[in-house]
């Protein structure tokens, strides 16, 4: 009988508790494949706010033209800006009308001397709209509201890293919970199993193989686990892809490779392995007196 | 393969089971070990399977120059067959699972491990119970299957410990009878413990009788008492 017959047999003699071990290790890497897309999603998120840097500067109603013209000047002469636009509230409203044209009732109160003109800065490069900001200090005369991209990214980064630890957190919980399944159920079959382990020393069967057999089970758990646990994740997420990819508009929130996803699944086969030996390998430490 | 005894004691704690006890066995024998229950028959067989380390005294086995091994106790093991009173059968493995087990052991390639079973099971006279588990077989063919995981790994020597003490007589000297054909046919080795007076004393065979942890008797023709 080979160590794979004689493993399959194990799985098979007690199929509650193999199920229980799967179930567990599965639960797990669906939850650690949606984190992982959550953190390439914000990372997406916050490269794509970083490579627009911006600040838009919504200017006062009482701006006469030549002062406007002077004060975009005095803007464009700065070392680090790229672009320098001017929404008029004539623009302002075609933007606003585009963007609620499905509802007709935000249009109707609405007419351009209500919204403020603007002007949209870019930089070359995030480091660069500091140094546009500080020169914008003593302007708030011409000034109604500036927004600075820069709060943006770091309200994004602020947000990642909650749910970085919160992630990472529940990860580490579950992975814990799931390693502890496995070593509690390769525990029970191996008491279970002592009448049996015995006649195989008895028969002059090494340490070696008498562990196998238990060993090739716990990582049997960790890959089968994350195998179906990242498959139910991968086929939810293609389910919901085109929302997803319709929401955030030219964010490539999800990975739009398949190479990524693939990543994903090598490195969760690794880890779900590894873990299930680590598990079944401490079971039989603990449990296997011979 | 030839086994020898000299000066074994063992004690359990403060107990003496075995004391100074030294006897030869050489290769091809037939021999019973007899003697009241609790005077050391079990705690020899264990002793010889390296189950129990001896507190003093020196066991040593001596093979022949093919089956040399260089490996420990494990690997002595694979060249002795055992047979217990409660058969100590894997009970969730049907009988062709049991004796597969003891050739999986010794390594044996699978393409010829079928064909060895099915011989053995010929020679324990069970090839229509292969498929059978444990729990659906008679008291005495446990003990044939038992003696068939013992005889498929073709053992230097065979361990029966009390093989027939759960078994009707009838099932005991059929039992007693394939022993005697496999040392005969094979010339393995048996060692066999026993109450049974009446299969000692027919089998004419040696006997060596325990009496408190030593040897009382060593006789080439003897009898239980």
């Amino acid at each position: 009988m080979s160590t794979l017959k004689n493993t399959w047999h194990h799985i098979r003699r007690s199929p509650f508790q193999s199920l229980a071990a799967l179930t567990t290790m599965t639960t797990n890497f669906i939850l650690l494949t949606f984190f992982l897309l959550l953190l390439i999603g914000i990372s997406s998120t916050l490269k794509y706010f970083e490579s627009k840097p911006e600040i838009t500067i919504f200017l006062n109603d009482d701006v006469q033209e030549e002062v406007l013209k002077e004060f975009k000047s005095e803007i464009s002469s700065q070392p680090g800006v790229k672009n320098l636009k001017h929404i008029s509230k004539e623009e302002a409203l075609s933007i606003y009308q585009e963007q609620n044209k499905d509802s007709p009732l935000l249009l109707e109160m609405v007419t351009s001397s209500i919204l403020p003109a603007s002007l949209e800065i870019s930089a070359n490069t995030p480091q660069d709209l500091d140094a546009i900001a500080q020169s914008l200090i003593g302007k708030e005369k011409y000034i109604d509201e500036l927004v600075y991209q820069r709060d943006l990214v770091q309200s994004i980064i602020k947000w990642s890293n909650i749910i970085k630890k919160a992630g990472l957190s529940l990860i580490i919980s579950i992975s814990l919970v799931s390693f502890f399944v496995v070593l509690v159920i390769i525990g029970m079959k191996i008491t279970l199993k002592k009448q049996e382990i015995g006649v195989v020393r008895l028969l002059g069967g090494s340490k070696f193989y008498v562990k196998k057999p238990f060993l090739i089970e716990g990582a049997f758990y960790g890959f089968f686990g994350s195998l179906i646990g990242w498959s139910i994740a991968f086929l939810i997420t293609l389910y919901f892809k085109n929302s997803i990819d319709q929401f955030f508009g030219e964010i490539s929130f999800l990975p739009q490779n398949y190479q990524t996803h693939l990543l994903i699944l090598g490195s969760q086969l690794l880890f779900g392995t590894l873990l299930g030996l680590f598990g079944s390998w401490l079971a039989v430490k603990r449990h296997l007196k011979y | 393969m030839n086994l020898s005894f000299s000066r074994v004691s063992k004690s359990y704690g403060q107990i003496k089971s075995l004391d100074k006890v030294s006897f030869d066995i050489k290769s091809g024998e037939f021999l019973f070990l007899v003697g009241p229950s609790g005077v050391g028959k079990t705690t020899v067989i264990k002793l010889i399977l390296g189950a129990i380390k001896p507190t003093q005294g020196e066991i040593v086995v001596t093979f022949p120059k093919s089956k040399k091994k260089k490996g420990g106790i494990e690997e002595i093991r694979r060249l002795i067959g055992t047979v217990y009173q409660d058969t100590r059968l894997v009970m969730d493995k049907t009988v062709y699972e049991n004796i597969d087990l003891a050739l999986d052991i010794i390594g044996t390639p699978k393409e010829k491990k079928s064909q060895m079973i099915e011989k053995v099971l010929k020679k324990v006279g069970l090839e229509d119970r292969s498929n059978l588990f444990p729990s659906q077989l008679s008291g005495g063919e446990l003990q044939r299957t038992s003696l068939a995981r013992a005889l498929v790994i073709k053992p230097l020597l065979i361990l029966a410990d009390e093989p027939t003490g759960n078994l009707d007589p009838e099932s005991a000297w059929k039992l007693i009878e394939l022993l005697r054909k496999i040392n005969k046919e094979d010339k393995t080795t048996i060692l066999m413990t026993t109450h049974n007076t009446q299969i000692v004393d027919s089998l004419k065979t040696r006997v060596i009788r325990l009496k408190l942890g030593k040897v009382e008797k060593d006789k080439k023709k003897g009898k239980y008492l």
